[in-house]
């Protein structure tokens, strides 16, 4: 019969100083969520970083739209920037539209003409008969049916019921809102910038609401 | 009976100069990967600098020339012209039913120091001189001196700060610039349009 003597050295198994694969687990664990938490922070705080530059260059582009503005005679301000390219002051497709593009904004999907600014004012589109005959001026891209034609106009109008540019309002200061196309005599032009574009964490907007006025009279010579 | 000499547990030759090869490669590899994050983030941390540093001066000069007359401005460049310099008056408001207008003020690029200046009074016994800025490019952003628009906005050659008019409306370019440790030149650009209000 073999004896088991477990007492002798040659039976003891080396101690060695060690981890056992439970610690081994655990802390490659906290490492893990260590090492994510780290990665999480710096993507957010690159995410916010370019947020805040998409969010000043929009600021900017529109601030610089109004200021073009401004720099057009007023009452040529409506005709220029709105969305019939027909009544541009310098000709049909002359003036800069109500679309703009933002150098460094990628425009949303199904934008407009795949532009991220849009310029808007109280105004709405109405179809205007006109009769064709005669030797009158004939109306710009309308419908001929017989002896009128049907064509589209925007008129900036009063009675436009739009909470965020304090519409309906007077705008030609006659203390009353009335139904009539206000685009050649207008005081106040109340506009809307609003810049919507693709951000790395979806859809965002940036809009500026004024109104612009010319109050200043001119001198009698 | 003696055993001879003892064996002992330990690596071989081959083995520890791979495993030294490998310790290598990764250090190598990992200096490389630190040295590039340090760029970036030396890059990133000018960039950033530039960039609240152009804001500031463009809001600076553009509020200059919002309270300005568009009468007094001068040069009066339209695209493809433009100017380094632009001498204006700002109203100070209206006296006895007439505009005052504050004394002529200039705003300008220094060639060859890339210095923006303000200045009162210029060549007048109480001249007022302000530096604004000091690391204007000597040329806007992607310009060359070749008598060419090298950036697609209209202008050849254009200096590191430039105005065009457009009846009221100024636009202001700005390209600043500073070098990172490598000589590597890092350069933020702004361009902004501003209407006189006066």
């Amino acid at each position: 019969m073999r004896s088991t003597d477990l007492s002798s050295p040659k039976r003891l198994a080396p101690m060695r100083a060690g981890l056992t694969i439970v610690e081994v687990v655990v802390a490659l664990s906290v490492l893990v969520v260590a090492a994510s938490i780290f990665c999480q922070t710096l993507l957010s705080t690159a995410r916010v970083r370019q947020l805040n530059r998409d969010n000043a260059l929009a600021a900017d582009a529109a601030r610089v739209v109004l200021e073009r503005m401004r720099n057009e005679p007023f009452l040529e301000i409506y005709k220029g920037y709105n969305e019939d390219p027909k009544d541009d002051p310098g000709g049909n497709g002359t003036g800069p539209g109500h679309l703009f593009d933002v150098a460094g904004l990628e425009p949303l999907d199904g934008a407009p003409l795949g532009k991220v600014g849009r310029v808007t004012f109280p105004s709405m589109a109405v179809q205007v008969t006109a009769s064709s005959g005669g030797g009158g001026k004939k109306p710009l891209g309308g419908i001929t049916d017989g002896g009128t034609t049907t064509v589209t106009e925007w008129h900036l109008r009063e009675d436009v019921a739009d909470e965020g540019l304090g519409m309906p309002r007077d705008l030609n200061g006659n203390n009353v809102i009335d139904t009539a196309n206000h685009s050649g005599d207008y005081l106040v032009l109340p506009v809307r910038v609003r810049i919507e574009w693709k951000s790395g964490v979806g859809a965002r907007r940036f809009d500026i609401v004024t109104q612009l006025g010319d109050f200043r009279k001119e001198v009698e010579p | 009976m003696s055993c001879g000499r003892k064996r002992r547990a330990a690596f071989t030759v081959v083995e520890v100069v791979i495993a030294m090869t490998l310790i290598g490669l990764v250090l190598t590899k990992l200096t490389l990967v630190m040295d590039e994050a340090r760029r970036a983030h030396q890059e990133e941390s000018i960039s950033m600098a530039l960039d609240d540093q152009a804001m500031e001066l463009m809001d600076k000069i553009a509020f200059a020339i919002v309270g300005s007359s568009a009468e007094s401005l001068d040069p009066t460049p339209a695209a493809p012209f433009y100017s380094g310099t632009i001498h204006y008056q700002i109203s100070l408001g209206v006296e006895d039913g007439k505009a005052v207008w504050s004394d002529p003020e200039v705003i300008g690029l220094t060639e060859d120091s890339g210095q923006v200046y303000w200045g009162q009074n210029v060549g007048a016994a109480d001249e007022r001189i302000v530096v604004w800025a000091n690391t204007v490019s000597e040329m806007l952003e992607d310009e060359l001196l070749n008598g060419v628009d090298d950036n697609g906005n209209d202008l050849a050659d254009e200096l590191g700060l430039a105005f065009v008019l457009d009846e009221k409306a100024v636009t202001i370019r700005l390209s600043l610039e500073r070098e990172r440790d490598g000589g590597k030149k890092i350069q933020v650009t702004k361009e902004t349009t501003v209407t006189c209000r006066n």
